[in-house]
């Protein structure tokens, strides 16, 4: 479980958070929604460990200690990590050596073709439209399973998707929340998935 | 992993490297025609110019290092390796250097030949400027951390870099010219090796700093 405690946040002149405290749903959905500037993307990175508050505290139970929290979650901010220069299979390899994880070449093809970029797998990042990237940088989410990833992060996950992209997204939610995963997850349109899930709401 | 991605990355934007192998092949050929006819002045000043070309056309490309990598999130997904992000960068950091200089490397001995620099010291001269272009890119690391995600990076990012590198300009060339008058290099040379040893100890302790400083932006 994921507590915010009296969290204060300040982003230049623009106080993003005051006295602000949250506990999220674990396992579960949590969606946060909010207009453009409110706060959402700032969230998300406090909790990934990027941001540290300007006062108060984050806590999780059981207690991980930094190295744990890393190893523990799955990131997906809304740039799509990926390098033009490298093909979209080579992409999804280098982030899964990064992640010290050991996978294979059919692996790897099975999980593109579960979120539908198999077709695309040898095409270099530069020459593919923003709906393959961005479901290239979710095809990492698929490593999860076997990794013990209890914690997913995601920074609007449906920007750039088609009607398919997005069914085959709302699956792979529902099978980590089955799994007893996490989600805490931004998004302009909570109805956008018909999952069970708790909504926070930023002004 | 990381190397591997690395050296594939610069494999296929050569433009970069291209550009700062032209733009030192460029001042090496224009510095003799423009001081003249005289063998003395070009014996003199042959070490300086290779050096100032070197210095000068590396620095532009040392933002390179991670700009790229922070601007796509690329360097946010580094901080979930099990490995240490101060050795990542430094192995990103000596990656870099390893693309940089290996085909500098390869026309810097027709460059010291067309500067008029004795054959039995092109030797010497390459290691000499292998170690000091390393401590160039500690540096360059350093300095390019810094300046991650601000507007003006890449205009700042050269004016810190430029002075942080008057050491590794001045051991450089004092080696160089210490072998040319058949001197002991060695002094020179070991304070050379110092400086760039202790950078690689600091340079990715403070570039790790910086760059976590950039992602809580």
């Amino acid at each position: 479980m994921i507590n915010l405690k009296n969290i204060q946040v300040t982003r230049g002149a623009k106080q993003i958070f005051n006295d602000y405290n949250l506990t999220f749903i674990s396992p579960g959905l949590n969606v946060i929604e909010g207009k453009n500037g409110s706060g959402k993307t700032t969230l998300i990175k406090m909790i990934a460990g990027f941001l540290k508050p300007n006062k108060g505290e984050i806590t999780n139970k059981p207690n991980f200690t930094s190295h744990e929290w890393t190893q523990s979650h799955i990131y997906i901010s809304s740039k799509n990590s990926l390098s033009n220069e490298l093909s979209v299979m080579e992409n999804i390899k280098t982030w899964v050596g990064i992640r010290g994880w050991v996978t294979s070449e059919n692996e790897v093809e099975d999980n593109m073709k579960k979120i539908g970029i198999f077709a695309h797998k040898d095409f270099f990042i530069s020459q593919c439209s923003e709906g393959i990237k961005r479901k290239t940088d979710l095809c990492k989410l698929f490593f999860s399973f076997k990794n013990k990833i209890k914690f997913w992060l995601l920074d609007e996950p449906t920007n750039n998707l088609d009607k398919e992209g997005r069914k085959k997204l709302e699956e792979l939610l529902n099978k980590f929340i089955s799994k007893k995963g996490t989600i805490i997850m931004s998004s302009h349109d909570n109805k956008i998935f018909k999952i069970k899930h708790k909504l926070i709401k930023l002004i | 992993m990381l190397v591997y991605r690395d050296l594939k990355i610069y494999s296929r934007s050569l433009s970069d490297f291209l550009n700062t192998i032209a733009f030192m092949i460029t001042i090496v050929v224009l510095f003799p025609l423009a001081i003249g006819p005289s063998q003395e002045k070009l014996n003199f000043l042959a070490n300086a110019v290779l050096w100032i070309a070197l210095i000068i056309s590396v620095i532009p490309t040392l933002d390179k290092i991670y700009v790229n990598d922070f601007k796509n999130g690329w360097l946010e997904q580094l901080n979930y390796s099990p490995i240490f992000l101060e050795i990542i960068l430094l192995i990103k950091c000596l990656t870099f250097w390893f693309s940089l200089m290996f085909p500098i490397l390869l026309v810097l001995p027709i460059l010291s030949l067309f500067l008029g620099i004795n054959l039995n010291l092109i030797l010497w001269n390459l290691l000499i400027f292998l170690i000091g272009s390393l401590g160039i890119c500690l540096i360059g690391s350093i300095c390019a951390s810094l300046t991650l995600g601000t507007k003006t990076g890449n205009v700042i990012s050269p004016l810190l870099i430029l002075p942080l590198t008057i050491p590794v300009l001045i051991f450089g060339i004092s080696s160089c010219e210490a072998l040319k008058a058949n001197m002991d290099p060695y002094p020179n040379l070991y304070l050379l090796v110092s400086f760039c040893l202790i950078l690689i100890i600091l340079s990715p302790i403070l570039s790790a700093i910086s760059v976590r400083i950039a992602l809580g932006k």
